[in-house]
């Protein structure tokens, strides 16, 4: 999979993206000219109404979905270019998923948790847990390694979620109301985690979020309605 | 590209089985209720064959069995005719006179023709009566027919002499009880029961034997459960008048067995029965490989059920865990990651199922033998078990359950993550 981007290329390019269902209705649009930029390091929000497309524009980003027509290129790589095996590979490698209810496996241990994209990437044993521990204690969950998530908090669940988004140092974190299960004190805690990770660590995050509180406190908030792009907003700092 | 570490895959699978024990355990209890039967219906099938091979290795393989066809007899009944004219309802089977065994005995490659009769009688032994088979026959010839015959300490074989009888084992000690019936130098009454031909009423005679010698068990059963009296002695007491039950033709060497008997049979056509210990054996190999492959089938439709108990079980998986396919799919699992994850878990199933399957079948396999209704004093029934058939069962059960495991794991993959993680209503 080669990458021609430079520094100075965004990191995601979202170029004239349209999604549309056939239904006995007819082709009813979802999506509908969605144009935009994301550079490495930025935190953007994605706010906007039920129904107004904004878990379908996050599906498309994480090359879960296809759009009807439109292109978009993490790393200057036209992802739906790519056959299904590897768009597997690119979301094992390129992207970090963060979802509202967690989506972890409970049988398995915390640790086990946060090694899975290592383990589907292959990554050999020693490394993956060496990585996985550093990440843990960068997200204070060091010392719940061995507990079995059911056993853990919400915002701590929320955390291990952020821990196995972190591990194969993917180029962008989707998170999909990564606080929406949670209470304000907790979600303003796992907030701040990935506003740390952004800002600290350079990640680029992309959040799909209906809390204004918190997107207000990202880099930039687009606003999505009735499918299209009402505003951008950039977030002075 | 490296390929996901099948070590952990394998560690998820099995994870999966133990998060669900009781339907992980039922379904292995299915596969292992077809490997059992399979193992122990092939186990005790093969212990009977060797039953039979070690029963039957003890009879001479180069000796026919010829009869006239009609039926042998009862204790009161129609053999007191003796010959082919009883009742005239056999009248175009052959009576087998002197002049029968001679011409048999001029057939090439028989050696010689030993003719017999054999009845039941009532046995009287120090006030106590029981009904036995006899045989009438030149005792000296019972070395012929059962090569391996040993007698017991004492005995003594007496050619010519009428009024001496050799007594198996069996009759002499039945099993199981503790005193002897009979004793060696004894004096024992026989007593034989026959429906006047001219009268039509029912008479008996009877006639005193000195026992001059008890025969060891041999495995012929002809022989085991005999009492043998001399082939005069037979005559008279039997009403026979030289028509014999049956003749032991012995042929020049095992391998001209099939030639001896065809010849026979140029000769009588079927007016005449001939048996050879390859045809017995053949007869019960027949039979019971019948039952056994009547077994086997139920065994086989056994594991099949045991297949579509790892069919629903990991579909009921599939959908329950449709989430989490979701999640490793959207993280950057492979379609063959998942698909090899639930083949994995049918793998485990049918591994757990089978092992535990094999163990259950030899330990059913010993109970079935037990089960077995067998004569007393017989040889115990046991199955064998052999290393290469319970590996082909192992095998065939374990491939039966990936089968099975193939289509609720091809499900599993095909699994579109955005359906999968859609937020229930």
């Amino acid at each position: 999979m080669a990458s021609s981007s430079s520094s100075s290329d965004p990191i995601l390019k979202v170029d004239r993206i349209y999604k549309s269902y056939a239904s006995t209705a007819g082709e009813t649009p979802i999506l509908k000219n969605i144009d935009f930029d994301v550079k490495k390091g930025e935190f953007v929000a994605i706010v906007g109404p039920s129904g107004s497309g904004k878990s379908t524009l996050l599906n498309i980003l994480g090359t879960l979905d296809r759009p009807t027509t439109g292109d978009i290129y993490i790393n200057g790589v036209d992802v739906f270019s790519l056959n299904d095996h590897d768009l597997a590979y690119l979301r094992n490698n390129a992207i970090g998923f963060i979802f509202q209810s967690y989506n972890l496996i409970n049988r398995a241990s915390v640790s086990k948790n946060i090694e899975i994209p290592c383990i589907i990437s292959g990554l050999n044993k020693k490394e993956r847990l060496e990585r996985a521990s550093k990440i843990m204690g960068l997200l204070g969950i060091e010392d719940k390694g061995s507990y079995k998530p059911f056993n853990l908090s919400g915002g701590q669940q929320q955390r291990v979620a952020i821990a196995r988004a972190l591990m194969n140092n993917p180029s962008i974190i989707l998170a999909d109301e990564p606080t929406g299960n949670l209470d304000t004190k907790t979600g303003n805690e796992v907030f701040n985690l990935l506003k740390m990770l952004s800002n600290k660590y350079d990640r680029t995050i992309i959040m799909v979020t209906h809390n204004s509180e918190l997107a207000i406190k990202t880099d930039r908030i687009i606003h999505l309605k009735d499918g299209e792009i009402e505003q951008e907003e950039n977030i002075l700092t | 590209m490296e390929s996901m570490d099948i070590k952990e895959i394998f560690v998820l699978s099995f994870q999966a089985l133990k998060e669900r024990k009781i339907r992980s355990l039922l379904t292995i209890l299915m596969v292992m209720a077809g490997t059992s039967l399979l193992v122990a219906v092939n186990g005790v099938g093969a212990g009977f064959t060797e039953f039979f091979n070690k029963q039957f290795s003890n009879l001479a393989p180069n000796i026919l069995f010829v009869t006239s066809g009609q039926e042998q007899g009862s204790t009161v009944g129609s053999n007191g005719g003796g010959g082919g004219g009883a009742g005239g309802s056999a009248s175009s089977k052959i009576t087998l006179n002197a002049a029968v065994i001679n011409r048999i005995e001029s057939l090439p490659f028989i050696e010689e023709v030993i003719p017999s009769y054999q009845s039941q009688v009532l046995m009287k032994s120090k006030g106590e009566e029981k009904t036995n088979a006899a045989l009438s026959i030149d005792p000296n010839k019972l070395f012929v027919i059962a090569p391996t015959l040993d007698l017991q300490e004492g005995s003594q074989i007496k050619q010519n002499d009428p009024s001496a009888i050799v007594i198996a084992e069996n009759i002499a000690k039945p099993p199981g009880e503790d005193n002897p019936f009979v004793t060696l130098g004894e004096t024992v009454g026989l007593e034989y029961s026959f429906i006047d031909d001219t009268t039509g009423k029912q008479d008996t005679i009877s006639k005193n034997f000195l026992v001059t010698a008890i025969m060891e068990s041999t495995g012929n059963p002809t022989i085991d459960n005999a009492a043998v009296i001399n082939l005069d002695a037979g005559d008279s007491l039997f009403q026979k008048s030289g028509k014999h039950d049956s003749l032991f033709v012995v042929a020049s060497s095992n391998e001209l067995v099939d030639v001896v008997e065809s010849e026979i049979k140029k000769l009588y056509g079927n007016d005449i029965g001939v048996t050879t210990v390859k045809a017995i054996l053949k007869t019960i190999e027949q039979f019971t490989g019948g039952i056994t492959s009547f077994l086997l089938s139920i065994a086989i439709i056994s594991l099949i059920v045991g297949a579509v108990g790892i069919i629903t079980t990991l579909y009921t998986s599939v959908i329950e865990r449709i989430r989490e396919i979701g999640t490793l799919k959207a993280i950057g699992a492979q379609s063959s990651n998942i698909l090899t994850m639930f083949v994995f878990e049918a793998l485990i199933i049918g591994m757990l199922g089978a092992t535990l399957g094999l163990i259950g079948g030899v330990g059913g396999g010993y109970a079935l033998s037990q089960a077995t209704p067998r004569n007393e004093g017989d040889p115990p029934l046991i199955p064998l078990f052999f290393m290469n058939d319970m590996i082909t069962v192992w095998i065939i059960s374990v491939v039966l359950s990936v089968i099975a495991g193939l289509l609720p794991a091809w499900k599993a993959s095909k699994v579109s993550p955005i359906e999968a993680l859609r937020p229930k209503t």
